[in-house]
């Protein structure tokens, strides 16, 4: 079918009104940004380099940094506004910006110390603004996930670890799971969608392969929260992709207690429960699950890969014993081979359907 | 994205979608699933998800070298489960979902009966022969499960096995070149059976993972040459660069268009021109000035770049 063949039948059906919009430029596929933003971070890192090595003095003074790189920030702001479209300057726009991003860091890194977790949300704070006012989808994804990055490393210095992968995960679920945002308001909310998706990702990997390091960081204190953070987190996560799973069913029009929905309830929670024991697989499968509901293929593939890497590193985990693990892995595969019995038994079709999706 | 959904989101954007019909409209265009679609969606994910996860419990169970299970017994086991599940693959059509399970099943169960036999008997063997005959037993499960999954999971295997037996020498080059050779027939091999039209092969994803791998390692041998240019090796290593480069264009740009495979090449060549330019401008020129220069090229690169694959994606399109 083609657009002026849907939006005909769209217009009978009284569900889209007014003119069909003309001049539609189709956007860059993603395989494109991926491309230009591993590029834009390979200009920014010169950039920087001769901005230290020709203006040195401006590196040494917290303020000088901060006011060139806010100076940055505007500058780029000024020409993704003024040169829409244009592929040079945009480019141009993100590297004058992210140069700008890291000078501001540096800013407010000579102001307030490592530890605090201050300077974590300030950052934060400064990357949500750059994402809310700079109107280019790269910028968006690039700034939300500094921004989630940045409160998660915030979270792990208030001693609250394993509480910044729920977190990530929720506004993911507000983001995906409503069509009013990712596809009415979707210049806005498809590329904040992606950049927490990206921070999730670095979150849990960066939690699982080296706790001591960046993202898994830990503080001093000691106390009941500091002990079980990563209990109650995984338990959180689980716990809103079984609320995911629910609330899909749902939305589809499945009755609650109808055998779809329960199997899916169902499975949801059995790879919740999983994942109290093995980080990062409730996480992989809300990424996948959201993924599938949103019509998403790029999401579809992450939650895939992910959760292929999350099953890998549950055989390296010290939670449990490899004999423990494999009494879990081997309940769940049971439980799930039992949900695609029920789930077969109950399709009125037995011919393999590929699912239809753009 | 294609161009159907690309269009149909820009009339969301301009408003003219009625409230409240947003999943009426997204679903006539086939970009949320329909109930159909979930139904095979989660009888899928429940048939993979178990499989991998009783696969996974029986090769963890015997990485545990539970110490009170006799030697045979562990043997029974992992002999039992391949039993039945070649009795499954009799049961089962081979060219349904649950016909592919079975298969990827008993290749992985193929690994956990070897790594037994080599911690029971303790054969001395180096890892890389594992991986090898591991490759070499499930080759006739996976040249009949016509599965693009399995294909890659072998493939993954005898990279590893090169991996292995290359780093016995501890020496990085050959492991590039070994890799880089390995994947590079594989995606050749690829080509050409999507060329003869096997209806299997017809997924674009499965060719742009290995062309990750080739991409990978040729860049290695790109960079390699650039910043070891006194090495003997360095001409070989620049002319495999170059013609991996010069085929990769041909192929993606006039035989095949592929834009993700032509946007990897491009972010290929931004990596060893940077590099490239590192390394000889930085040292002659005042150094400001070479990481200004060079900051501006990765932007002209990627830019006039970004233009190029626009401009092929609408000849695409019509």
């Amino acid at each position: 079918m083609n657009a002026a063949d849907l939006w005909a039948r769209l217009s009978a059906e009284k569900l889209v009104e007014g003119e069909r919009p003309e001049g539609h430029k189709p956007p860059s596929p993603w395989f494109v940004r991926t491309m230009l933003g591993i590029a834009g971070w390979i200009a920014a890192a010169f950039m920087l380099m001769f901005v230290g090595a020709a203006f040195a003095f401006i590196m040494k003074e917290a303020i000088y940094a901060a006011l060139l790189g806010a100076a940055c920030c505007a500058a780029a702001w000024a020409l993704f506004r003024r040169f829409d479209g244009n592929d040079f300057a945009e480019q141009f726009a993100l590297v004058v910006s992210l140069v700008g991003q890291v000078m501001i860091v540096i800013g407010i890194g000579d102001v307030l110390k490592m530890q605090d977790p201050a300077l974590y949300l300030a950052i934060a704070a400064a990357e949500a603004l750059l994402a809310l006012i700079v109107p280019n989808f790269l910028h968006r994804v690039l700034a939300v996930a500094a921004a989630a990055v940045a409160i998660a490393l915030a979270i792990n210095r208030l001693s609250l670890h394993g509480l910044a992968a729920p977190l990530l995960c929720a506004g993911l679920a507000w983001v995906w799971l409503d069509p009013k945002r990712w596809a009415v308001n979707g210049g806005l909310w498809r590329p904040v969608g992606y950049g927490l998706v990206l921070a999730l990702l670095l979150v849990e990997t960066f939690r699982l392969f080296d706790p001591q390091w960046l993202l898994g960081a830990v503080s001093e204190r000691t106390g009941w929260i500091a002990l079980n953070g990563p209990l109650i987190g995984r338990a959180l996560t689980a716990g809103i992709l079984v609320w995911v799973a629910v609330a899909l069913a749902r939305g589809e029009g499945f009755a609650p207690a109808s055998r779809v929905a329960l199997a899916a309830a169902g499975a949801a929670l059995v790879i919740g429960l999983l994942s109290l024991k093995a980080p990062g697989l409730a996480s992989a499968l809300l990424i996948l699950l959201l993924g599938f509901a949103a019509g998403n293929r790029l999401l579809m593939a992450l939650g895939i890969f992910s959760l292929l890497g999350f099953v890998s590193h549950f055989y390296y985990s010290l939670h449990a014993t490899l004999l423990e693990k494999s009494g879990i892995l081997a309940v769940t595969g049971l439980v799930l081979l039992a949900a695609w019995f029920v789930l077969r038994r109950g399709s009125p079709a037995t011919a393999p359907v590929e699912p239809k999706l753009a | 994205m294609s161009g159907l959904r690309g269009e149909v989101l820009d009339w969301f954007e301009a408003k003219r979608v009625v409230p409240n019909g947003e999943r009426e409209v997204l679903r006539s265009a086939g970009m949320m699933p329909a109930p159909a679609d979930w139904r095979t969606f989660l009888g899928q994910l429940s048939l993979w998800l178990g499989t991998l996860a009783l696969a996974s419990a029986i090769i963890f169970f015997f990485a545990f070298n539970w110490d009170d299970l006799p030697r045979m017994a562990k043997f029974g086991l992992v002999e039992a489960a391949i039993v039945a599940a070649l009795l499954a693959s009799w049961w089962v059509d081979l060219d349904s979902m649950p016909g592919k399970a079975v298969l990827v099943l008993l290749s992985l169960l193929a690994g956990a009966l070897l790594a037994l036999t080599g911690q029971i008997y303790q054969t001395g063997a180096d890892t890389y022969e594992l991986f090898g005959w591991w490759a070499v037993l499930i080759l006739p499960w996976v040249l009949v499960s016509r599965f693009s999954p399995l294909w890659l999971v072998w493939l993954a295997l005898l990279n590893l096995t090169a991996y292995f037996y290359f780093s016995i020498g501890w020496q990085t080059q050959p492991i590039f070149w070994a890799l880089f050779a390995l994947n590079s027939l594989a995606l050749v091999a690829w080509e050409a059976g999507h060329r003869f039209g096997l209806a299997w092969l017809r997924d674009s994803w499965p060719p742009r993972l290995i062309a990750i791998g080739t991409g990978v390692f040729a860049t290695a041998l790109g960079v390699w040459a650039i910043i070891d240019s006194h090495s003997r090796l360095a001409f070989p290593d620049a002319l495999a660069y170059l013609a991996w480069l010069g085929a990769f264009y041909t192929w993606y740009r006039h035989i095949r268009t592929d834009l993700f495979m032509l946007a990897g090449g491009l972010l290929s060549l931004i990596v060893t021109v940077t590099i490239f330019l590192g390394d000889n401008l930085l040292d002659s020129v005042d150094e400001s000035a070479g990481f200004l220069l060079i900051g501006l090229v990765v932007i002209g690169m990627s830019a006039g770049g970004a233009i190029w694959l626009k401009s092929v994606g609408r000849e695409l399109a019509e």
